[in-house]
């Protein structure tokens, strides 16, 4: 019941640790060829042993850095087939709270990270084409909070809902452009990272009365979401693009 | 323990597919259809891809064929895995021109199967203790509008509202139950042709549609169907999963 992604050229940003780490360690048991990307230099060596993948320091926000890593991807393996745009950050605060740098930071992170990460991918599969139409798979991590929302969360809410659009928007663009090359974004709900743990009570995650909101009556763990993100990366969703794919254990049904 | 999977309208288009994907995913095919020389061709095709299938003949509007068609299979089969509720019908006519008759026709072949297929799904996996997965074929018109189809995309918007409200259900089964609805986009299988025509006309109007710029096919719909029957999928219910080309972002 494998999804297929053997030999395929994956760059995963936001991988040292959470949906990012699981989605490289998933991608590369499976035959990707992975370039594992973090801002946190030193975590990301360790996902890049584990998987035996290139591992990369990588500040989104720095569209040298974005250079760098697709650099490595062809410098590597001589392409780039799929961008998992994924690195990302929190923060929690009462609308009053919320301090502008942070909501601006906030957004550079996920909006503007995503932003260039696209356009960087997207003329590099261009320019890989060889004057066939281009083909590529591109990977926006969103949240079931593009759609829906919780108190004190309006700047990462704000932030995931602009990536969103964003996928559905460059998705049409290259798609009627002529290329085969698909956007989309994953929403997942809330998933087992350091991410959450940070944010949760103690003894939370692992206590099922948390969870009563979620119909399957459990968190994602990070490997479900990295299975939507490869089945989004596999050849076998090559008629999808522009959607917005969500996990979250029916959280955003009720 | 094999797998076991149930695909109703099997005997063509997205149904045969998914019936023939889920066999190279490994499930044992039940395929259900009305025609049994349709579904005779989809047996061979299932075993030409190495897998195997069995084909029940019964009209998924009845609810007695249901429940006859459900103690036959929980009484041979340990496990009902999988449940892909695809058959439906389709016709486009403009409003004035469509009678009652030609809604509830429709009505009947497109949200009564599924409600029923979703309700004896449950019921076969209840009683053989399996955590499945049901995935009731819905449509893009079942989210957005086409000229001409209010009767199509009333119904298909009911299938996958209706399985929304099947997935909080379904949740709280022991063991649980996902449900969700896989919304296709403009397909170019038998139900289009039949009502457009089968030219490069239709083609291309079909094509021109999306945004990636080729025809989608039943193949494109059987592979997501079958990633939403697979473990892979174990934390995704209650969500319509669009598979369109990118046909209804614009």
């Amino acid at each position: 019941m494998i999804f297929d992604v053997k030999d395929k050229v994956v760059l995963i940003t936001g991988a040292a640790s959470g949906i990012g780490a699981a989605t490289a360690r998933l991608a590369a048991e499976r035959g990707a060829r992975v370039i594992a990307t973090d801002l946190d230099g030193e975590g990301i060596q360790g996902v890049a042993a584990d998987c035996q993948c290139i591992g990369l320091r990588h500040d989104v926000t720095s569209a040298d850095d974005w250079d760098n890593a697709i650099t490595a991807a062809v410098h590597h393996h001589g392409r780039l087939d799929a961008l998992v745009s994924n690195a990302g950050f929190v923060n929690y605060a009462p609308i009053i709270d919320l301090d502008l740098a942070r909501f601006r930071k906030l957004n550079q992170v996920h909006v503007e990270g995503s932003f260039i990460g696209l356009q960087k991918a997207v003329a590099q599969m261009r320019a890989q084409a060889m004057g066939q139409p281009a083909t590529g798979s591109i990977v926006l991590t969103a949240s079931v909070m593009a759609n829906c929302t919780a108190p004190a969360i309006s700047a990462y809410a704000v932030a995931k809902a602009a990536l969103a659009n964003m996928a559905r928007a460059v998705g049409v663009e290259v798609g009627r452009k002529g290329d085969m090359i698909r956007v989309n974004a994953v929403c997942p709900g809330p998933t087992r990272t350091p991410l959450l743990e940070g944010a949760l009570p103690p003894g939370a995650m692992n206590d099922p009365a948390h969870w009563t909101d979620v119909p399957l009556g459990v968190p994602q763990e990070p490997e479900d979401i990295a299975e939507s993100i490869l089945f989004l990366i596999s050849g076998e969703s090559s008629f999808m693009t522009a959607t917005q794919m969500v996990v979250d254990g029916g959280w955003s049904l009720t | 323990m094999t797998r076991t999977a149930i695909v109703t309208g099997a005997t063509s288009g997205i149904g045969r597919a998914t019936a023939v994907r889920l066999a190279r995913a490994g499930f044992h095919i039940i395929a259900t259809g009305r025609n049994p020389q349709r579904g005779a061709e989809t047996v061979r095709q299932v075993e030409a891809a190495g897998g195997s299938a069995e084909f029940h003949s019964f009209d998924v509007t009845s609810e007695s064929d249901w429940a006859a068609f459900a103690d036959n299979v929980t009484a041979r089969h340990a496990s009902v895995d999988a449940l892909i509720n695809s058959a439906g019908s389709f016709f486009s006519k403009p409003l004035p021109d469509t009678t009652l008759d030609d809604f509830r026709e429709l009505w009947t072949a497109d949200v009564e199967s599924v409600v029923l297929g979703t309700k004896y799904g449950f019921r076969m996996m209840r009683d053989t203790k399996s955590a499945g997965s049901i995935v009731n074929i819905s449509s893009l018109a079942g989210l957005i509008g086409l000229d001409d189809c209010a009767a199509y995309c009333a119904a298909k918007a009911a299938v996958t509202h209706f399985s929304r409200v099947a997935a909080l259900e379904g949740a709280q089964m022991n063991p649980r139950v996902r449900v969700n609805s896989l919304n296709p986009g403009v397909i170019y299988t038998e139900m289009i042709t039949g009502a457009y025509g089968d030219n490069d006309a239709v083609k291309a109007f079909v094509m021109d549609g999306n945004a990636l710029q080729r025809v989608g096919t039943a193949e494109d719909i059987a592979s997501a169907a079958t990633f939403l029957a697979s473990p892979a999928a174990r934390m995704i219910t209650g969500t319509a999963m669009l598979v369109d080309g990118g046909r209804g972002a614009d």
